[in-house]
């Protein structure tokens, strides 16, 4: 028989290693990384239609009073439209370009977002890119507009000179809202979740209806903006002067939480975890009951299960993954799960206190986690098998709540056969009474094992 | 036994057949009524998944006495509820967080902005005459008198049929409202009273019209010179009314691309078919036959899962996904806690019978604890969720809840049927089928590895 007892100490001591590895990964700034739920601020993803340097547009929001802000460029491929044809009223609009969006979706089976630039005073920018191919589309709605051009789909990007786009049109001219706007001089861009062809677009708008349109393939820049939380107007204030600077600019995305909000969620969240332990315990000591000092083994549980919940934090601590509140709801559901390894391991315990009681409690839980590791092990894999095909078919938004669970499992499982009911055992013959004997107060020497 | 066992199985195919019935018609009942959801299977969706905008406002509460704080809060709600209706976003929810918040979630919105505009705004609707004050002119409200007493012309005094209408000879929008009868009277005598003067139009203390008075007017009158989408905003508003607490914020907005939303729905579709068939395939290799007769409950329990989910209905959420899938591999546990207790009465060489009736027994205390705490977790998480407003928690929780309890119910009923079913023919004497070498080998369970 494999022996998971004696040699507890150095189970605790690869866990102890971990979770203070994960305490020191803590300690040192930036500490966790947070997600936006819980430390409040703002979020946003800016698309220009021009180039824009990282460098200007760091100062730009500094003068606007974000100095601290994190920045991430990156460049979005897009197709933009020209000389659309759309309807004035913003709600006409809206749906037109809904219902472009959804054609376009169906016939690419790919997701698309519509992005209209509506800066005051927008000046055609079409001259102001070079290299990159564009197609003049016939005013006739046949499916196959200008077919000798489509070949060059795949121009290289980001060759574009910024000395180009001058806009000195772009002063005080803010009194043409966007909603008065006659249609024709609006810019869309199309985002495809795909590569797409030039083509393929050009032909498909033919077919859809919209003619004597300019399409244009390039690579605008993007900026993913993470900074302090900005107020809806104080949006639009952003928008305003980065447009004034930089060309017309759009909001791919834009999330704001106040600290109200956060904190409120940090706190439930803290008193969700509280109720589930207080839960866990009572109930275990219910279901124990029958056992001498039945509520050591809910205690034990749920020295296990914050065991878990450590070492996902400190997993999540030392590579510096984003903690959102999906990972709260990873934290729960492993504190579900690592009870569930828990108790199966018990339950061979009051079993075996009946059956074989002529054992002491150490032979005991050698005997139940010998017993129960094949099940332990095979329902954990079973689990990380639509995990890990989550994992790697369920998308990018799902990532970091999967690698939790999948974090959390492993602890579990490890937590069930080597921690757990070796801290019953550690318990009953006074291994923490030893592990503190230097402290000066008095401690009553608990029994040791039979 | 046998005959007992034959009606359950019978009842199992019902169910399943009632099961797939409720998953593929579209329009198949639930049982709060609510209307199904606009996708091929007639899932509900939660913001995440069908796309869309969630915000959240705070009351200014400053100018309200404590006691009616809840009427304010109400007040609010219903008349935010009004505007969202009016402006035509489908299946919107409109919730109280805390004391003092107002989550509302919007669907498939595309431009926030006008939302929020048509959200946050107090919309008290003034009507105001100039006075002149050492040559400065100044605008104070118009009053008439009512019922003896002066009071001022605002918002309240509107009927709610507000309507954009367009002038015949210009074709320019204008926002065409009619007053009650006591708004009337007091129309009447400041119009009367204003003839040739201006006559401002306020909305939230802001100068949105000052026609000047051409004739004594009773019961209607028209806010002119406004673009399309304000007049449609201001008619919204007219007809929803005035907030009676001035919103903050919103102090949470979160916005879920629609298109990203069904992207996700996809991805998490094939992962979860692919979660599943792996787990079938792990099940039948280390467990022979018992595995496929799990494979088989295990299908069956994802059938009675989506039905639950359109039955109740249950608005699925990416982690409510999430938690489906991983209650799947719950699901599983319940098996293999049964399968390694029948393997072990089937090692001491018990006959099929006897082993399934013991490994059931054996296995159940651990089975129900472990799923009871499971159970007492997703309470608390779908109370915090409730107390959040957070439909992905919730979401989560009443997925992984329901997927806990009727795991039990698969393991229980349907894969002990099935075993049961197998006791007195030829299968139950071949012990290799269930994973366990010849009788011959047997010895006790305790020195099984």
């Amino acid at each position: 028989m494999l022996d998971f007892v004696s040699k507890r100490k150095w189970f605790f001591l690869l866990s102890g290693l971990i979770i203070i590895a994960g305490i020191i990964a803590l300690a040192l700034p930036p500490h966790l990384n947070l997600g936006l739920e819980f430390s409040s601020g703002t979020t946003m993803t800016l698309l220009f239609e021009r180039p824009v340097a990282q460098a200007d547009l760091r100062s730009a929001l500094a003068d606007l009073g974000h100095p601290n802000a994190i920045i991430q460029s990156s460049s979005q491929d897009t197709f933009l439209l020209q000389g659309l044809a759309l309807p004035s009223g913003l709600t006409e609009r809206d749906q037109e370009e809904a219902q472009l969006a959804d054609n376009l979706q169906t016939k690419f089976t790919t997701t698309v977002r519509i992005v209209e630039f509506t800066a005051p005073g927008n000046t055609t920018p079409g001259n102001t890119t070079s290299g990159n191919n564009t197609i003049e589309n016939t005013p006739t709605p046949t499916v196959n507009t200008t077919p000798g051009n489509n070949t060059l789909g795949n121009t290289t990007t980001g060759n574009t000179t910024p000395g180009n786009t001058t806009f000195g049109n772009t002063t005080a001219t803010g009194s043409t809202t966007a909603g008065n706007n006659t249609s024709g001089n609006t810019t869309l861009a199309l985002i495809f979740g795909k590569p797409v062809a030039l083509s393929d677009v050009s032909s498909e708008l033919g077919a859809l209806g919209y003619t004597g349109i300019t399409i244009q393939e390039t690579a605008l820049d993007t900026y993913f903006v993470r900074t302090k939380t900005v107020s809806t107007a104080e949006q639009a204030q952003i928008k305003q002067a980065l447009e004034q600077k930089f060309g017309p600019m759009e909001y791919l995305d834009f999330t704001t939480i106040s600290p109200e909000v956060s904190g409120q969620r940090v706190k439930y969240n803290i008193y969700a975890i509280i109720a589930a332990a207080v839960a866990i315990l009572l109930y275990m000591a219910w279901a124990f009951r029958k056992l001498a000092s039945p509520f050591r083994y809910g205690t034990c549980a749920i020295v296990a299960l914050l065991h878990d919940v450590l070492i996902m934090l400190a997993v999540f601590a030392i590579f510096r993954i984003q903690v959102d509140s999906m990972f709260i709801i990873a934290v729960l559901t492993i504190i579900g799960f690592g009870v569930n390894n828990v108790i199966v391991v018990f339950d061979r315990l009051r079993e075996s206190n009946v059956v074989a009681s002529r054992f002491n409690l150490g032979t005991r839980v050698n005997m139940g986690i010998t017993e129960t590791i094949t099940r332990s092990v095979n329902t954990s894999l079973t689990v990380l098998f639509t995990l890990f095909a989550l994992y790697a078919f369920g998308g990018s938004t799902i990532h970091n709540f999967m690698l939790a669970l999948i974090v959390g499992i492993i602890a579990s499982t490890y937590s069930s056969l080597f921690i757990a009911g070796q801290l019953l055992v550690s318990w009953e013959s006074g291994d923490f009474g030893r592990l503190f004997s230097w402290l000066p107060i008095r401690r009553q020497q608990s029994k040791t094992s039979r | 036994m046998n005959r007992r066992n034959l009606i359950i199985l019978a009842l199992i195919v019902l169910l399943v057949a009632l099961g797939l019935a409720e998953v593929l018609v579209k329009n198949a009942p639930s049982i709060t009524g609510g209307s199904p959801g606009n996708n091929t299977l007639g899932m509900r969706l939660g913001l995440d998944l069908s796309g869309g905008t969630r915000l959240v406002y705070q009351a200014d509460l400053s100018q309200i006495g404590n006691e009616s704080v809840s009427e304010a809060m109400k007040g609010a709600m219903d008349i935010i509820t009004r505007r969202v209706d009016a402006y035509g976003v489908s299946e919107a929810t409109i919730q109280k967080l805390g004391s003092n918040e107002i989550v509302v979630q919007l669907p498939g919105i595309r431009d926030v902005n006008a939302a929020i505009k048509l959200i946050g705004t107090t919309a008290q609707l003034e009507f105001k005459e100039q006075k002149d004050e050492n040559g400065n002119l100044t605008w104070i409200p118009a009053t008439g008198i009512l019922n003896g007493q002066q009071v001022a012309l605002t918002g309240q005094y509107l009927q709610r049929n507000a309507k954009v209408v367009f002038t015949p000879n210009t074709n320019q929008p204008e926002v065409a409202f009619n007053f009650n009868s006591e708004g009337a009277t007091l129309f009447s005598q400041i119009t009367g009273r204003l003839i040739g003067k201006p006559l401002g139009i306020f909305l939230d203390n802001q100068l949105i019209s000052s026609p000047t008075v051409k004739a004594q007017i009773g019961a209607s009158g028209v806010i002119e010179n406004i673009p399309l989408d304000e007049a449609r905003n201001l008619a919204i508003l007219l007809n929803a009314g005035a907030l009676p607490v001035p919103l903050i914020g919103p102090i949470e907005r979160t916005s879920v691309d629609p298109t990203l939303g069904a992207d996700s729905i996809h991805k998490s579709l094939i992962a979860g078919m692919v979660g599943l068939i792996l787990v079938i395939v792990f099940m039948m290799l280390y467990y022979r036959l018992p595995g496929i007769l799990a494979g088989a409950a295990l299908i069956i329990y994802g059938i009675l899962m989506l039905a639950l989910f359109k039955l109740i209905p249950v608005t699925l959420t990416l982690p409510g996904i999430a938690g489906f899938i991983l209650s799947i591999g719950m699901a599983v546990d319940a098996n293999v806690l049964i399968f390694e207790r029948l393997k072990e009465e089937l090692r001491a060489g018990r006959v099929l019978g006897v082993a399934v009736e013991t490994g059931f027994n054996r296995a159940w205390p651990a089975i129900r604890d472990s799923n009871i705490t499971t159970i007492i977790v997703c309470i608390i998480l779908y109370w915090v969720g409730s107390a959040l407003v957070e439909p992905q928690m919730q979401g989560f929780a009443l997925t992984l809840g329901i997927g806990v309890a009727l795991s039990m119910f698969s393991a229980i009923t349907i894969t002990r049927t099935f075993i049961r079913l197998l006791v007195g023919t030829n299968v139950a004497d071949n012990l290799p089928l269930f994973g366990v070498p010849k009788p011959a080998q047997t010895s006790s369970p305790k020195e099984q590895g």
